[in-house]
């Protein structure tokens, strides 16, 4: 790469940057104000908890505009983009994008059993009574899974579709990841700073949720690039990020817990079970790094 | 495949214009009307009755979902020629890459009018607030529905052609109002008896069996909608030795 293509290169990174926090840095104070709250802290609403669920899968859609106006403004063109299925001799990506992130959120489960609830067993604490009833759910739920599917592209085309490749090319790939991750939790932090994943109710607020997204960012960002480098195509990351925001552990919870589970669980801050989480991301993050450094047989 | 994915969105673009059409219209009368509806409840002007609303937004949706099928329809009537498929059959592709193309493109508007849906799905979110109720998962069990019946009516229309084909297809509607009928004869249907038969009809469906059961559908979809295409493969050159 010469000096000229490097130039270019940093150009189109920052341009897609202002472009895909823009919307979100304007917006998220502007809808805040509106609201006379902040829109994703405890104790909203049920209409500010609608406009934050709707502007929540809206906001998504911004690096996937930023990317195209990129594109456009920038006239690169439409090489690379990502956008085939490259199906052959990948599908074993595509089933890991889905399976690991359900593992993922099941081993949490366990962990959460293991460490916040001593005195509840785990036949009481996840009962299958109701079996159907919960079973049920949570295959609608996977299924539904498929209309988070658009705003999760929306992100995924514009992170790792087009962020991470211009970002390896100007720097190592373990770089790379750190850089693409505190960008992609920094794009985050007026949506953390409203509460969005860790309330507001908690020591060092807003800055230490933001930099708790940044680290699950990074340990994410990993995996992600690893899907989408190996495949060149955006959407087991599509899959994976729809996954990870449809059936987060919150939402297992919520489907197989017990009543006196929930009960447990509603005294426990989100920051702890934010941190009860962070090992497993980590081990799949750095399990994701090492793959990512070697080559595709 | 981009090329063929081209052409069927050429040969189809009218049809994927009215679509789009229809979906901004029922959009936009559905969203005025919640707007409307959800200001005369605020106003106290009239009953909060989201369920109302609620039906008439699925209502909606049905029928968007159910405008993709005439699209496919035209959609294989466009190459329904002997010598147009001999020249496919000559290509890298073969037929196989023109059935391959059809099925992604049959999936592709079904995902386009389930985004549509998404989106005006998210807006009555924003118009009704906290008279919102999110139909999102019933436009998974119509994406679902909607893929069976492509994954039923594909290999119709490729084995007898698109004169022929409704017709066979109309077989297994048959079977299916069959079904229906023993059901109705022998299966629960006391929400039918009930004062309000739509909550009656919501609460049965809330019902843990029922859900489960459902729950299968988007997976069963998918499995049938392949099983279809390979059926299609199976059937294709057969079909076309019957094109006129």
């Amino acid at each position: 790469m010469n000096k000229k293509e490097k130039r270019m290169g940093i150009l189109r990174l920052v341009l897609f940057c202002v472009l895909a926090f823009l919307p979100l840095y304007v917006l998220t104070p502007v809808l805040n104000k509106v609201c006379g709250e902040l829109i994703f802290s405890e104790h909203i609403s049920i209409q500010t908890a609608v406009y934050a669920q709707a502007f929540g899968s809206l906001a998504m859609l911004a690096p996937a505009v930023a990317h195209l106006l990129t594109r456009l403004f920038t006239k690169e063109g439409f090489k690379n983009t990502y956008l085939g299925f490259q199906l052959k001799g990948n599908v074993r990506y595509y089933v890991a994008s889905v399976v690991v992130k359900l593992a993922e959120a099941t081993v949490v489960m366990f962990l959460i059993w293991g460490i916040l609830m001593k005195e509840i067993t785990f036949g009481d604490a996840f009962t299958m009574t109701d079996w159907q009833l919960r079973v049920g759910t949570f295959l609608l739920q996977l299924a539904a899974s498929i209309i988070l599917f658009f705003p999760a592209f929306g992100e995924e085309w514009g992170w790792r579709g087009y962020m991470m490749p211009k970002l390896m090319e100007l720097m190592p790939k373990p770089l790379a990841v750190l850089v693409g991750g505190i960008i992609w939790g920094l794009w985050h932090a007026p949506l953390t700073i409203s509460g969005h994943n860790f309330g507001t109710e908690y020591k060092f607020y807003p800055w230490l949720g933001i930099l708790l997204m940044c680290l699950f960012c990074v340990l994410m960002n990993a995996f992600l690039t690893l899907l989408t480098e190996r495949t060149k195509s955006i959407y087991p990351a599509s899959f994976c990020h729809m996954i990870n925001n449809n059936l987060s552990v919150g939402i297992m919870l919520t489907i197989f817990a017990a009543p006196a589970a929930l009960e447990k669980m509603a005294d426990v801050s989100s920051v702890t079970l934010f941190l009860i989480m962070l090992p497993t991301t980590a081990i799949i993050g750095i399990i994701s790094m090492v793959l990512l450094m070697r080559k595709k047989k | 495949m981009k090329g063929l994915l081209y052409k069927n969105f050429m040969s189809s673009r009218l049809h994927i214009a009215a679509l789009v059409f229809m979906l901004l219209t029922f959009g936009s009368f559905i969203i005025l009307f919640a707007f409307v509806a959800t200001n005369n409840m605020k106003s106290g002007m009239s009953e909060p009755n989201t369920s109302s609303i609620t039906t008439l937004v699925v209502m909606t949706f049905f029928m968007i979902f159910f405008l993709i099928e005439p699209l496919s329809s035209e959609l294989f009537a466009t190459d329904e020629k002997a010598t147009t498929c001999s020249f496919f059959f000559s290509t890298p592709q073969s037929g196989k890459g023109l059935l391959q193309s059809k099925y992604y493109f049959v999936l592709l508007m079904d995902l386009g009018v389930l985004f549509g849906c998404f989106i005006i799905d998210t807006i009555l979110m924003i118009v009704m607030g906290e008279y919102a109720v999110s139909t999102l998962t019933t436009c998974v069990i119509l994406f679902s529905v909607m893929l069976i019946l492509m994954a039923f009516r594909i290999p119709c229309y490729v084995r007898f052609g698109s004169k022929v084909g409704p017709e066979v297809q109309a077989l297994y509607f048959y079977g299916l109002m069959c079904i229906i009928v023993v059901y109705g004869l022998f299966g629960n249907i006391s929400f039918f008896f009930e004062e309000n038969i739509l909550e009656a009809l919501i609460t049965y469906l809330q019902s843990g069996k029922v859900i489960f059961v459902l729950s299968f559908l988007p997976y069963v979809a998918i499995l049938l909608y392949y099983l279809s295409y390979r059926i299609s493969l199976a059937l294709y050159r057969k079909g076309v030795e019957s094109y006129e």
